[in-house]
């Protein structure tokens, strides 16, 4: 007869213990809930106050883009001239420059220049080549360079340097 | 007896255990991972309040100075863009873009300029130019040729966009050639005309949280491009192929 009085007490002990947990787990969840909601609230009237923040930004966007419009061709051909009269002033007297093309990468150029070196086995003509070769690397607003060389024969050596070069 | 009481404990705590382990189950661990989600839901909203806050207190929302900073710029834009706009022929913007350049030639010291017309651009200036955002905006292509020196020909191309802000001067090819090198200029006429666009093309990229964006275009420093040096000495004419040897007579 105690032992079962003991199983009921033991019952009603444990079905207040998990009533108590239940409670307080609605409780918190119900709390969390109302964080979570008022967060959302306050997100809504951040992006109402944002979209006014992105008309700002859109036209800001639009003004910087038509600056480029009106200054980036300038500053291309001033770049593309000063490149040229750099090749024109490094070159040595026996390499001849055959074709120069440059197009324009947003915010850089790329090269490509095809030339001839003639007899490149005479150490002169050879140091005066590779001479020209490192002037041309060395060109403050490059931004990378390589260079390939085909032998037609060997009294000729044909190349060809392709880079890209800053607008700054 | 004793083992009908052993029995009736065993089955008592097996009732109760199954009663704690049915509740964690189907209770206990779905209210936990609710919560953890609720918790990171929320810690998610207040993350980007946070960086809308930051953001909001850092803009420096538009002046006077700056609304009339664009507005003059939007005005300039099209302006420019009208200025070629000749007529209501589909071409006659082409046709006084080509008079201006052959007149710029001349007063350069270039003798033949030869024009020919390529088809519709989407390009400008190496980005697209449905990133300008002018309604009605088209560019065309126009192939330049002709041989000069090249301090003349310098001369000329720095010439096109101070003249015209609306040519861009893009590809360039110099080719050796006899007495003076031979150049082939692409440049782009931008117009405000019935000219459809082409879809394609790369947007100019600009970074949205870039700090540009958040202070007055009119803190942004207006740079003048300096002019080109052409003066001094242009020492060696390159480009240029050696005149042929002459033929050795033999007696």
């Amino acid at each position: 007869m105690i032992q079962k009085k003991k199983r009921r007490w033991a019952t009603w002990v444990l079905l207040v213990l998990l009533g108590t947990a239940v409670f307080f787990t609605e409780k918190r969840k119900i709390t969390l809930n109302q964080n979570l909601a008022r967060a959302r609230i306050e997100y809504g009237a951040m992006i109402l106050r944002y979209s006014a923040i992105d008309q700002i930004r859109n036209m800001r966007i639009s003004y910087i883009r038509k600056k480029y419009f009106f200054d980036y061709p300038k500053k291309y051909v001033v770049s593309v001239i000063r490149f040229v009269r750099f090749l024109d002033s490094k070159t040595e007297s026996d390499i001849r420059l055959e074709l120069l093309t440059i197009d324009p990468e947003p915010g850089a150029f790329h090269f490509t220049l095809c030339g001839e070196a003639p007899d490149t086995t005479k150490r002169s003509t050879r140091s005066r080549y590779e001479s020209f070769l490192q002037q041309v690397k060395t060109y403050a607003d490059i931004e990378q360079i390589s260079s390939s060389e085909m032998k037609s024969n060997t009294k000729k050596k044909q190349f060809a340097l392709h880079g890209s070069t800053f607008v700054l | 007896m004793r083992a009908k009481q052993v029995i009736k404990v065993i089955l008592f705590l097996g009732a109760i255990l199954t009663a704690v382990s049915l509740s964690l189950f189907l209770y206990f661990y779905p209210a936990v991972k609710a919560m953890n989600r609720i918790k990171r839901e929320t810690s998610d909203v207040q993350t980007k309040i946070g960086n809308m806050g930051k953001t909001l207190s850092f803009i420096r929302l538009p002046d006077e100075k700056e609304k009339e900073r664009v507005a003059v710029q939007d005005r300039r834009l099209i302006s420019e863009l009208r200025r070629m706009d000749a007529g209501p022929a589909p071409d006659s913007g082409l046709d006084k873009t080509e008079s201006y350049l052959k007149e710029l030639a001349i007063q350069t010291g270039i003798k033949t300029l030869k024009i020919t017309r390529l088809p519709t651009s989407d390009q400008l200036a190496g980005i697209s130019i449905r990133s300008f955002a002018v309604p009605g905006f088209s560019a065309r292509s126009l192939s330049l040729g002709f041989s000069a020196q090249l301090k003349t020909a310098s001369a000329f191309l720095a010439s096109i966009p101070a003249a015209f802000a609306n040519l861009i001067v893009e590809h360039l090819e110099i080719r050796e050639s006899n007495p003076e090198p031979d150049f082939r200029v692409i440049v782009k006429a931008a117009f405000l005309g019935p000219t459809e666009v082409p879809a394609g093309g790369n947007e100019a990229e600009i970074d949205i949280d870039s700090t540009l964006l958040l202070g007055r275009v009119t803190e942004i420093p207006d740079e003048e491009t300096a002019a080109p040096d052409l003066s001094g000495e242009w020492p060696r004419i390159r480009f240029v192929t050696p005149p042929p040897k002459p033929a050795v007579e033999k007696k």
